[in-house]
């Protein structure tokens, strides 16, 4: 009998274990039909890059504060708070329209402002192209802003010189 | 026996032409394999649910089952055609959407087919026709408003939207739509455009996109849209490996280049995106690249017009896009 119940509790084993697998194939076989594109995840450090791109404001508050880390970590950490509420789907854009308030808050001057308006297209693919390459570059979080930020300098060499410098003033509203 | 088979027909064709412009039309967008409640079984699909509630709340009283059109898994092809056809008296379009009036550095104003595409520019320009467009999305009042604000949505001066500044529910807020136009349909308060179509200049363009023939497995060909300064001027349609698709376009005349700039958009940042190559004929527009002439964008390109403003074709006298008198 302790044999013929030994085989039963194998057999169930065996059987829990087959359930199991078959589970987790059907769970992993559920076919998805969504094209696999840059996670908001990589286009927060995407704009985290561009963040960064004023050396000059984080010697200030490195200066100020006694480290740099706050600023640029709490910055891409509310960005991404953000995304949460994009209901987890959909490629959100720089904004083509810069509002009277958004560019007085930024200390925008006129040039900068129109330079990014003008050229939001541009931006928007530098956006999806650094996105993308971040995504694809294996390293850690802070190595990813530091390509972000190289990957910005070169792409946006053949853009008006106010976009980036009037991106990185909007960007950097606390 | 004869003057019998001619009233007959003759009013067989008056019941057609009454309902050919009152379709009621339900565009649903949604993968269910990724919009299944927790604990429900893999049978159990969100497109069925919508479809069932379309029709046990619009017929048999309201309309005919034959007076109903569903598409699931709608593209902007779908959507746009649907928008424009002049014999739709009410659409229901039902995806995941965002939106948000702040004065945000991101516009988070997007609308995504059910592979995540955005299509946000589709619903521009319903036609003079369309009475009732109910929009079933989380925040999809705002997509309409900031629409309606540029200008577009305007062909029918009495078109009615129904869309939330909220999250939503799929099935309860496209049972809700569907309430809201049954109550604007009884008071009487659906009617197409009473205007006569305004006159407007466009330039007229030729637009050629070839698909590549080597597509690999994880690669998509998807419908494209053009846009101008955010406005959708055409649609290239998904196509087949090695196809050469052109269209006509018509630009709003501008003063300055960058007026006439022009993005090919699939909807999403994407390496599986078989864009495919663009050509604007007879006008000298050039793709925004790197410096070793490598174009930029992963699922959309921008061209720049290179050449003169003088230099684009003369504009021509049309009406509104999908205005019909």
């Amino acid at each position: 009998l302790n044999k013929y119940l030994g085989k039963t509790l194998e057999e169930k084993m065996k059987k829990t274990m087959l359930s199991l697998v078959l589970l987790a194939t059907m769970l992993m076989s559920t076919s998805s039909h969504a094209i696999v594109s840059a996670t908001n995840g990589s286009r927060a450090l995407a704009l985290t890059g561009l963040v960064m791109m004023d050396l000059s404001q984080v010697v200030v508050v490195r200066r100020s504060f006694g480290y740099t880390v706050v600023r640029v970590i709490t910055y891409p950490a509310l960005l991404v708070a953000g995304l949460v509420l994009l209901d987890d789907e959909g490629r959100y854009d720089i904004s083509s329209e810069i509002s009277e308030k958004t560019a007085a808050k930024a200390g925008l001057t006129n040039a900068e402002k129109y330079a990014i308006e003008d050229n939001s297209e541009e931006i928007n693919v530098l956006f999806d192209e650094i996105s993308l390459e971040v995504e694809e570059f294996e390293g850690t979080k802070e190595q990813k802003v530091e390509l972000a930020k190289t990957l910005w300098k070169d792409y946006s060499a053949n853009l008006d010189e106010n976009v980036m410098s009037g991106l990185v003033k909007v960007f950097n509203i606390q | 026996m004869f003057k019998k088979s001619i009233l007959a027909l003759i009013f067989g064709l008056l019941s057609l032409s009454a309902l050919a412009s009152d379709k009621l039309v339900l565009l649903t967008s949604l993968d269910p394999d990724e919009n299944r409640p927790r604990f429900r079984r893999s049978s159990w699909d969100i497109n069925q649910k919508l479809e069932n509630i379309f029709y046990d709340r619009l017929t048999p009283y309201h309309t005919t089952r034959e007076n109903i059109k569903i598409i699931h898994f709608a593209t902007i092809e779908d959507l746009t055609r649907e928008l424009a056809d002049p014999e739709n008296k009410a659409v229901f379009w039902v995806s995941h959407s965002n939106g948000s009036n702040a004065n945000s550095a991101l516009d988070k104003n997007v609308v995504v087919d059910y592979q995540g595409k955005d299509l946000s520019e589709g619903f521009q320009n319903p036609s003079s026709k369309l009475q009732y467009l109910g929009f079933v999305g989380c925040f999809a009042d705002f997509l309409v408003q900031k629409n309606l604000a540029n200008g577009y949505m305007q062909n029918n001066e009495n078109l009615i939207i129904n869309s939330s500044t909220k999250k939503v529910d799929a099935r309860r807020a496209l049972k809700y739509a569907i309430g809201n136009y049954l109550y604007h349909h009884f008071e009487g308060n659906l009617q197409a455009s009473q205007k006569a179509c305004a006159e407007v200049t466009r330039h007229e363009l030729i637009i050629r996109r070839t698909i590549p023939i080597d597509i690999t497995e994880d690669q998509y060909i998807t419908s494209i849209k053009i846009l101008q300064r955010d406005k959708l001027v055409g649609l290239f349609p998904k196509g087949k490996p090695g196809e050469l698709q052109e269209i006509k376009v018509k630009l709003v005349p501008g003063e300055v280049k960058r007026d006439i700039k022009l993005v090919f958009d699939s909807g999403i940042a994407s390496n599986q995106i078989a864009m495919g190559e663009f050509e604007v004929l007879g006008a000298d527009y050039q793709v925004f690249s790197t410096r070793d002439g490598r174009p930029l964008g992963r699922g959309r390109y921008v061209f720049n017009y290179k050449g003169s403003i003088e230099e684009l074709p003369q504009t021509i006298i049309t009406t509104k896009q999908n205005c019909i008198e």
